[in-house]
């Protein structure tokens, strides 16, 4: 059931992306996610950038709703249901990579805090378009973390994509990847892994109708999972000789080529 | 101990059946929902054109069950009847094609289009509450649902489901109708209301479309009573739909003289698996109280 939650705080992190700060703790693990309400315009799936204590929410606006979004301040109330999702990150490896591009970040942010926390290693790749679009990462990740920057343009870190990253850091003793961006990125990324035998976990975006798995509008072909509901974390060997990649589903249910 | 049943001659394994409007949309989902144990699938309702249904939220999760206004997106016809074809041809369950039309004349166009994708049944949606531009549903009116039903059987040989809405005065009156113009098997209920959930911080009615139908546990009784009406009035065979999650329940409906149940909204709370249990929960049932056949179920509170 929807209820509506005040907004403790707002954190602007680029030009286009902020991060909201809810009044809200809640019992989740690392990739489930919320859908937020803004009541008269829209709902909207989103997953959480923290999860220890009040919870967050990185967005960048990319259209009316988000715009919207941009506009809310401290005090504001905004409608929140879940959490939701079974597929949810899992701690597998002793040296974990997480590979992000833009906000992609955000539901990667959480499984950071408790990798940590359980005493794992993490190196994280954050790419993006360029320097404008990264999300400034150094003081929330801390020193235990080997952070690398990438952009296309090579206007901040190295030049070229997170994967190119990733495939440099292979030979450093990772043993689990988990990503979250673009989705070529995140196929580019998952053929990376399985060549390498290295076990990976991957978000799904899809539009999502009902977030409770029961409209079946988020199904991929040909498994049928559904993304609202056995996702959005799915593990590689799920997603292969999938849609993921090659076509999504519109409003309508329509397919488009990614 | 014997789970078939029959509906207009075509045998379905179990009594179970995936209802219209949950999972639905791919061949894909149908497939799963078909090997999750579903004796039949039925497809989302396919419309004359793309559309993207209402905007979120399209749900709102209640105490007792759900309200929604997804707002019958759909594709359009022609990737429906690709996603339609791919599902016949890989489920090996029956597979039934709901679809609607925004007039008598275009329910007999949309029934002669997908039937080109040879579904085993197809289902007349002339129940949908949710979508404000098409009025009050034509189920409303036995009038109506009797000259869509007769549009329909004119247009196509497949057998002919007809879903109708609880939300009138005298169900029973459209059941005859529809039959009497040549429907092979009833679908009843669609979803109840329409209903409204309001937001009291924001004071915003939740759904985007404002009111949505209502279904699940809480809609059961009225479920159980329209098809026990409907099975008094009329001889084709029933499907019973509305807050079935448990084999007792799926009982209940058959008891009531349905001969087969629809599962929808049981899927939020027990996932695909849901038809597996309600078959299991059913088998039960029988052989505690010594019953080797659902005919001997079928139809038994009538006396």
């Amino acid at each position: 059931m929807i209820e509506m939650v005040k907004i403790a705080g707002v954190r602007e992190e680029n030009p286009t992306v902020k991060t909201f700060t809810l009044d809200k703790q809640i019992d989740a693990r690392p990739g489930q996610f919320c859908m937020l309400w803004i009541p008269g315009l829209d709902e909207k799936p989103f997953g959480f950038a923290k999860l220890n204590g009040n919870i967050e929410i990185m967005v960048r606006s990319v259209g009316s709703y988000t715009r919207e979004m941009m506009s809310l301040d401290e005090g504001d109330l905004i409608g929140f249901r879940g959490p939701y999702g079974d597929g949810q990150f899992k701690l597998k490896g002793k040296h974990i990579c997480v590979v992000s591009g833009g906000v992609g970040i955000a539901p990667l942010l959480p499984l950071v805090d408790e990798a940590l926390a359980d005493g794992r290693g993490v190196s994280v790749i954050h790419g993006a378009k360029t320097k404008q679009e990264l999300i400034p990462l150094e003081k929330r990740l801390g020193d235990d973390v080997s952070l690398t920057l990438t952009t296309d343009d090579g206007s901040c870190g190295m030049e070229g994509t997170a994967c190119d990253a990733l495939r440099e850091l292979l030979d450093g003793g990772v043993d689990q990847i988990c990503a979250c961006g673009p989705e070529p990125m995140m196929k580019s990324v998952l053929d990376v892994a399985l060549d390498a035998k290295i076990y990976c976990q991957l978000t799904l975006e899809r539009y999502l109708k009902c977030g409770i798995g029961v409209c079946g509008h988020c199904s991929i072909d040909e498994s049928a999972l559904m993304v609202c509901r056995d996702g959005p974390v799915f593990e590689a060997k799920q997603l292969v000789k999938s849609e993921f990649g090659r076509y999504k589903r519109d409003k309508s249910g329509a397919i488009i080529d990614l | 101990m014997k789970l078939t049943t029959k509906l207009a001659k075509i045998k379905l394994d179990n009594p179970t059946i995936l209802a219209s409007g949950v999972l639905g949309v791919t061949a894909a989902a149908l497939n799963r929902a078909s090997k999750s144990g579903a004796g039949a699938v039925t497809t989302k309702s396919i419309g004359p054109q793309r559309r993207e249904g209402h905007d979120n939220p399209v749900v709102v999760e209640l105490d007792c069950g759900l309200l929604n206004a997804v707002g019958l997106s759909c594709p359009g016809p022609e990737e429906s009847l690709r996603e339609l074809t791919k599902a016949v041809k890989s489920i090996d369950k029956p597979v039934i094609a709901s679809f609607y039309g925004k007039s008598i004349l275009e329910f007999g166009h949309m029934a002669e289009f997908i039937s080109k994708a040879k579904p085993d049944f197809i289902e007349a949606n002339i129940s949908c509450p949710n979508v404000g531009e098409f009025g009050l549903p034509f189920g409303c009116s036995a009038k109506t649902a009797g000259k869509i039903t007769k549009a329909v059987k004119n247009s196509t040989d497949i057998p002919l489901i007809v879903k109708l809405t609880p939300n009138v005065v005298d169900i029973r009156a459209i059941a005859i109708e529809v039959e009497k113009n040549g429907a092979d098997v009833i679908c009843a209920i669609n979803t109840v209301g329409p209903g409204m959930k309001i937001d009291v911080t924001s004071g915003y009615p939740i759904l985007s479309n404002k009111t949505g139908g209502l279904s699940g546990e809480c809609i059961k009784p009225i479920a159980v009573r329209c098809v026990y009406e409907i099975s008094e009035s009329v001889d084709i065979p029933v499907i019973g739909v509305g807050g079935v999650s448990s084999g007792i329940d799926a009982v209940e409906m058959l008891m009531a003289g349905a001969a087969a149940v629809g599962v929808g909204t049981a899927v939020w709370h027990h996932g695909v698996d849901v038809f597996q249990k309600i078959t299991g929960e059913l088998m039960d049932f029988m052989s505690e109280n010594n019953y080797s056949s659902l005919d001997e179920i079928i139809g038994r509170s009538h006396g």
